[in-house]
C-alpha cells in the first residue's frame, strides 16, 4: 500500500490522474481517493490537518499500514534559495516544525536523484523574511549547554530565508563547515510536513516516509493560480512514481514471515490436542517458526506426527508435556 | 501496480548527521573530510536518530548512516557476565563507538540498539581522562572493541590508531581491540606494542558465508592476522560465537586446522572459546527483527536471563571444540566461557 496525502485538491489532481483514482467513501471528512495499491487522502492546509488526516486513514482498519507500506507527502513549497527554479522536485532530509521546533528525520536509505532539502513547517504562509528571534532564542534555551561550547549559532534569517553561518571565536575551520552553508543544506518551507511525520510515525518506520515538495514561489507575497499548482505537481509526478514503486515493491519483498490461516489453525489444533499451557503454546509457536525457516513448511510433518502419534487429545498436562517434547526432538 | 525497476540503496555512510555540539572538533572534521561526497544534516543530539522508537534495524542495515557525535556521563564499564574477561581482575569495556559495519545474524548489537545507524563519538580526549583517572588507582584491561569493529572503519575513523598511541604511552592499560575484519591496511598504520592485543573472531567457512553478512571470508582474517603477527602484534583468537548445526563440529575442526596451517600457533598470544549464548531481551528483540533467521529462531533453552542451547550441548560443544584446539595451542592459553 502506498498512502499518498496532499494538502489540497489541485495539489492531489495530477496525482488522481496519473494513477487513475477513484473516488471513496470520505474517512472522517477527509476525501479520499484509492485504486490498489495507491490511496490518496486530501489533508487540508496546515500541519494539524495534515496530522488529524494521517491518523485517520492509519487508524481505519482497511487503510492500517504494515512493514511493506509507504507514506508519501506530496505539495508544493516556498523557499528563498534562488538556485532552485521553479518546479524544482525536493526531498526532505529532515523536516522542522517551527512551531515546536522539534526535528524529525526521515530515513534516507534509497538511491535517488533528486535535490535534498530541508524542510521548515510554518504554521502560517511564508511571506518574506519572518522575524527570527523566537527560534533563535528556543534553540539557544532548548540546547543551552551545546552553545555553553567554543561555536556560536547566528541565524541571521529563517524559514528558507535562513543563512546559518558558524561564528568560531577563534576564526578557524569555517573552510571546514562548508555544508552548512545555504549553498549546499538547501532549505523550504511548506505547512503539512511535520504534521504529516508527526502522526506518521505511530504507523510507520522513518524508512517507509517520503515527503516530496515542488518549489511553487520564493516566500514573496506571489499569488499562485490553481492551474499553476496543478501543473507543478503534474510535471514532477511521473518522476516521484517512477521511484516510489520500486521502493514499494522492494519493502513488500522484505515482510517478514507469518503464519498463513491454515498454519495457525493446525497450531491451535495442535496444542488444543496436547492439552499445552499457555507458555508452551509460545514454545510450539518458536518451534514450528524454526522448522518452517528451516525447511519452508511445518504443516505436512506436524500432520504426520500428530497422526502418528496423537489418536485422541491428550488425558492432562503430563501426557501431553511427554508428546510435546517428543515433538520438539522430531522437530529440532 | 508492479514496477519494472528495482529499487537500490544508498551505500554505507552516504549521509552524515552531526551534532552541533562537535562540529569544530578536531576529529570530526578530519572524519567528515573522508566523506566528500557524504550528505552532512546538522542535528541537535543523537538519539534524536538513534534511540528513536520503531525503526527498521534490518532495513537499516542496507544503509547505515554515520551520526558524529558527543559522548557524556559514563564512558567505562565494568565487563558483563556473559563476558570472556581472559583472567584479568580489573576488566572494563567502553563505548567510543555503537554498531558494527558488517550484518551478522546472531550478533547482540541488533538486540541492544533500536538502530542500526553507526554513531561515533567523536571525544576521544574525554575517554582518556577517566582512563587515566582509574589507572592511577589500579591497572587496567580494556576492550575498546566490543559494540564495534574498529579496525574496519580504520581508514574512515582512525580511532584505533589514536587508541594504540593511548595505550603506549600508560604501561598499566592493556587494549583489546576485537575485529572479524581483514583491514590489512589498518594493521600497516597501528604500531605494535605489548599491551595492545588484536582479537580476532574466526568462524567456519559455513557459518560465515550463511550468517556472517559483509565479513571478509576465514582465509581474508587469517592473511590478516599473519601480517599483524610478523608486525609484531599480540594476536588473540576467539572462536567465539559457536554455532550449533549437525556438521558443526567437522566444520569446526576444518577450521582450526586452517587457521594452524596459516598462521604459527606458538605465536598466538591466548585463544578464547565460547558457544553462543544471549540475553533474554536481546533475543526478543532480535526475534522481532529478523523474522527469517535460523540462529535467531532456534528453540534456545532459558535460565537466569540466558538463552543458550541447553547445559548438555553447550558442554558437549565446548569440550569438543576445547579438545580440538588443545591439538595446537596449549590448556593454560585457552579461555572458555561456561
Amino acid at each position: 500500500m502506498i498512502t499518498i496525502f496532499t494538502a489540497l485538491y489541485c495539489e492531489a489532481e495530477p496525482i488522481i490522474q496519473y494513477f487513475d483514482l477513484k473516488r471513496q467513501d470520505d474517512i472522517n471528512g477527509f476525501q479520499l481517493f484509492s485504486r490498489d495499491p495507491i490511496h490518496l487522502l486530501i489533508t487540508g492546509v496546515g500541519s494539524i490537518n495534515a496530522a488529524i488526516g494521517v491518523t485517520s486513514l492509519c487508524s481505519s482498519s482497511l487503510y492500517a499500514p504494515d512493514f511493506g507500506d509507504i507514506i508519501v507527502n506530496i505539495g508544493i513549497c516556498g523557499t528563498k534559495n534562488l538556485s532552485l527554479g521553479k518546479g524544482s522536485l525536493l526531498l526532505g532530509k529532515k523536516i522542522i516544525d517551527l512551531s515546536t521546533y522539534r526535528a524529525y528525520y526521515p530515513d534516507m536509505i534509497f538511491e535517488h536523484e533528486f535535490t535534498e532539502s530541508t524542510i521548515l513547517t510554518s504554521p502560517v504562509p511564508v511571506t518574506g523574511s519572518v522575524n527570527n528571534s523566537a527560534i533563535v532564542h528556543s534553540l539557544h534555551t532548548e540546547h543551552s549547554s551545546i552553545y555553553a561550547g567554543s561555536t556560536e549559532i547566528s541565524m541571521t534569517e529563517c524559514a528558507g530565508l535562513r543563512t546559518q553561518s558558524f561564528i568560531h571565536k577563534d576564526n578557524t575551520n569555517t573552510i571546514s563547515n562548508e555544508w552548512l552553508s545555504d549553498a549546499i543544506n538547501l532549505f523550504a518551507t511548506d505547512m503539512e510536513a511535520s504534521g504529516i511525520f508527526h502522526a506518521a510515525k505511530l504507523f510507520y518506520q522513518p524508512h517507509q516516509m517520503f515527503f516530496f515538495k515542488v518549489v511553487s514561489d520564493y516566500q514573496d507575497g506571489e499569488k499562485l493560480r490553481k492551474q499553476d499548482v496543478l501543473s507543478l505537481i503534474s510535471d514532477n509526478i511521473g518522476q516521484i512514481a517512477k521511484w516510489i514503486l520500486p521502493i514499494h515493491d522492494e519493502l513488500q519483498s522484505r515482510k517478514p514471515m507469518v503464519f498463513s490461516e491454515q498454519e495457525k489453525a493446525l497450531l491451535n489444533r495442535t496444542a488444543e490436542s496436547l492439552r499445552l499451557t499457555v507458555s508452551m503454546q509460545f514454545q510450539l509457536k518458536g518451534l514450528l517458526h524454526y522448522y518452517k525457516i528451516k525447511n519452508g513448511d511445518f504443516t505436512r510433518d506436524l500432520e504426520q506426527f500428530l497422526k502418528e502419534n496423537i489418536k485422541q487429545t491428550c488425558k492432562n498436562k503430563n501426557e501431553g508435556k511427554k508428546y510435546f517434547e517428543k515433538l520438539r526432538k522430531s522437530f529440532l | 501496480m508492479k514496477s519494472l525497476e528495482k529499487a537500490s540503496y544508498n551505500a554505507a555512510f552516504s549521509h552524515i548527521y552531526v551534532e552541533k555540539e562537535i562540529i569544530d572538533h578536531p576529529n570530526t572534521i578530519e572524519i567528515l573530510s573522508r566523506f566528500p561526497k557524504a550528505v552532512k544534516i546538522e542535528i541537535s543530539r543523537y538519539n534524536e536518530i538513534f534511540s528513536r522508537s520503531n525503526q527498521s534495524f534490518i532495513i537499516q542495515k542496507k544503509s547505515p548512516a554515520l551520526i558524529l557525535a558527543k559522548k557524556y556521563g559514563k564512558f567505562l564499564f565494568e565487563g558483563a557476565p556473559v563476558c570472556q574477561d581472559f583472567g584479568n581482575e580489573h576488566f572494563y569495556y567502553t563505548t567510543c563507538v555503537m554498531n558494527c559495519i558488517y550484518d551478522c545474524e546472531y550478533c547482540f548489537l541488533q538486540g541492544m540498539y533500536d538502530s542500526a545507524n553507526i554513531v561515533v563519538f567523536v571525544n576521544l580526549e574525554d575517554y582518556f581522562a577517566e582512563i587515566e583517572k582509574l589507572l592511577a588507582i589500579h591497572p587496567m584491561y580494556l576492550s575498546i572493541s566490543y559494540d564495534t569493529d574498529l579496525l574496519s572503519l580504520e581508514q574512515k575513523l582512525g580511532f584505533a590508531q589514536k587508541w594504540c598511541r593511548f595505550t603506549k604511552a600508560h604501561s598499566d592499560l592493556t587494549i583489546e581491540i576485537r575485529t572479524k575484519s581483514a583491514n590489512n591496511k589498518a594493521i600497516e598504520v597501528l604500531t605494535p606494542s605489548k599491551n595492545i592485543i588484536l582479537a580476532w573472531t574466526l568462524s567456519s567457512e559455513t557459518v560465515q558465508e550463511a550468517y556472517e553478512h559483509k565479513t571478509p571470508p576465514l582465509m581474508q582474517r587469517l592473511s590478516c592476522i599473519k601480517k599483524a603477527l610478523e608486525k609484531g602484534f599480540q594476536v588473540r583468537i576467539c572462536f567465539d560465537p559457536i554455532l550449533y548445526s549437525k556438521d558443526w563440529l567437522s566444520s569446526f575442526e576444518e577450521m582450526v586446522e586452517k587457521t594452524f596451517t596459516e598462521i604459527p600457533a606458538t605465536k598466538i598470544h591466548d585463544a578464547s572459546i565460547g558457544v553462543f549464548r544471549i540475553s533474554r531481551d536481546y533475543l526478543k528483540r532480535m526475534r522481532k527483527n529478523r523474522t527469517d533467521s535460523v540462529i535467531v529462531h532456534y528453540p534456545y533453552e532459558y535460565d537466569n536471563g540466558v538463552y543458550h542451547y541447553g547445559s548438555h550441548l553447550s558442554h558437549l560443544m565446548t569440550s569438543s571444540a576445547c579438545d580440538i584446539l588443545k591439538k595446537y595451542i596449549p590448556d593454560e592459553k585457552i579461555f572458555v566461557w561456561n
